[in-house]
C-alpha cells in the first residue's frame, strides 16, 4: 500500500482531490491543511509521496519544503507540487526544485482532479519499474 | 511595444492579485464539475458537487463585482445611490452567502444589531465591503471560531463591525497594512495574499459614501469598524 500525504488548505479542494485519488487501487491518502498539521503527518506515519499546495495560509510552501529537506527521514520523500502560482513566480532556480526533491509542479487551475491522479501512479509506477528492473 | 511595456508595474500587480484571487473559485468550479461526469456518483455526491459550484459560482461573482467597483471609483465611474438602508438584512445576505465559506474551517458567522435605524449607503457598495470584510475575516479567523458582525450606535454613526478571532495582525504589520490603502502604494505580493486590494476596496468605497473604515487590533483577533452616517428618513423596518 502506498501511502500519499495531501496538502492543502481549502477544505472542497482537498475533499475533491482525496476523493479522486481514493479511486486508485493500493493508494491510501492522508490530509492535512497546514504546514504544522502536515508536519505531525509526517512525524506519526511513513509517507511515499506529498502533494503539495504552495500557499498554507501563514506559511508558504517554499518554507516547508526546506523544512523537510532538513530531516533525514523526510529529506526523499518526492513532492508533487499543486499550485494557483506558475512555478516561475517563485523566483527559484531550477535546481532548487531538484534539491527538494520536486518530481512534478502541476499548476492547479488547469489541473483536473483525474491529471492529478495520473501524476501520482505515474510516480508510483516509476518506483515499481525501479524495484523489477 | 511588448506587452509588458503596456502595463505599469503597479498595475501588473493590481492584476495577478486579482487573478489569484479568482483562482480558488475557478478551480473549484472546473475540478467539481469534471468529477460530476463520473457515473460511479451517488445522488447524495452530486448534489453537494453542484451546491459548491453554486457557491463558488456566487463567491466569483461576489469578487468580481467587488473588484468593478473598486475600479469605478479608480476611474471616477462609480454612480453612488445613497438611500436609507436597513443594514442588518445585507450582513444579513452577506452572512447567508459566505457561510458555505466558513462552514468549510467549521467557522460560524453571527450577526448581531443593537439599532434599528437605517443607515444612508448605496446598496451595492456597502454590500462590496462587508463582503470583502467578511471574506477577509474567514480567510484570516482560527478554524472553529465565530466571526461576529455586528451594528451598533457610535458617536451619532452606525458603525458596522467585522469582528475575528485569529492570529490577529501585529503592530509592525498594521503600518504595512495600512501602507496599501494608499493610492501611490498598494503593492499587492506577486503571488500570496490579495488582502490588501480588498481592503483597499472596502476603505475606498466606504469614504466615498461619505464613512470611515477603522482597523482595531485585540490580543484575540481584529475588528474592522465601517461607521457610516445615519439615515434621517425612517425605514418600513423601522415602523
Amino acid at each position: 500500500m502506498n501511502r500519499v500525504l495531501l496538502i492543502e488548505d481549502d477544505a472542497w479542494l482537498s475533499e475533491l482531490y482525496c476523493s479522486a485519488l481514493a479511486k486508485v487501487s493500493g493508494l491510501e491518502v492522508d490530509r492535512a491543511s497546514s504546514a504544522s498539521t502536515a508536519l505531525e503527518a509526517l512525524d506519526s506515519s511513513k509517507i511515499d509521496l506529498i502533494v503539495l499546495d504552495m500557499f498554507l495560509g501563514e506559511h508558504n510552501g517554499v518554507e516547508f519544503l526546506h523544512e523537510i529537506a532538513s530531516y533525514q527521514d523526510t529529506r526523499r520523500i518526492p513532492v508533487i507540487i499543486l499550485s494557483a502560482v506558475h512555478k516561475h513566480d517563485f523566483g527559484m532556480q531550477p535546481d532548487r526544485w531538484a534539491h527538494y526533491n520536486v518530481v512534478e509542479y502541476l499548476y492547479k487551475p488547469s489541473t483536473k482532479p483525474d491529471q492529478l491522479v495520473g501524476a501520482v501512479s505515474k510516480q508510483f509506477l516509476k518506483d515499481t519499474q525501479k524495484v523489477t528492473s | 511595444m511588448a506587452f509588458d511595456g503596456m502595463i505599469s508595474d503597479k498595475n501588473q500587480q493590481i492584476l495577478a492579485g486579482i487573478a489569484h484571487e479568482l483562482k480558488t473559485p475557478l478551480t473549484l468550479i472546473s475540478g467539481l464539475s469534471s468529477e460530476l461526469q463520473d457515473p460511479s456518483f451517488n445522488a447524495e455526491q452530486y448534489q453537494q458537487y453542484v451546491q459548491r459550484i453554486q457557491f463558488s459560482s456566487d463567491r466569483l461573482l461576489g469578487l468580481v463585482d467587488s473588484i468593478l467597483r473598486g475600479y469605478e471609483l479608480e476611474q471616477d465611474m462609480l454612480d453612488l445611490h445613497l438611500e436609507p438602508v436597513n443594514a442588518q438584512l445585507i450582513m444579513e445576505e452577506v452572512a447567508h452567502e459566505l457561510d458555505p465559506h466558513a462552514r468549510k474551517q467549521a467557522q460560524l458567522i453571527a450577526v448581531r444589531s443593537h439599532h434599528k435605524q437605517t443607515i444612508l449607503a448605496d446598496r451595492g457598495c456597502l454590500h462590496a465591503i462587508l463582503f470583502n470584510l467578511l471574506d477577509n475575516a474567514i480567510k484570516y479567523s482560527n478554524p472553529e471560531s465565530t466571526i461576529e458582525l455586528e451594528a451598533r450606535l457610535r458617536r451619532g454613526q452606525a458603525q458596522l463591525v467585522v469582528k475575528d478571532y485569529g492570529a490577529g495582525i501585529k503592530k509592525t504589520e498594521l503600518k504595512k497594512l495600512f501602507a496599501q490603502f494608499g493610492r501611490v502604494q498598494r503593492p499587492v505580493p506577486q503571488w500570496a495574499s490579495t488582502t490588501g486590494l480588498g481592503l483597499y476596496i472596502a476603505r475606498q468605497l466606504t469614504e466615498a459614501m461619505s464613512g470611515s473604515l477603522e482597523l482595531s487590533r485585540r490580543r484575540d483577533g481584529t475588528s474592522f469598524l465601517v461607521n457610516l452616517q445615519l439615515s434621517k428618513q425612517l425605514s418600513l423596518f423601522e415602523l
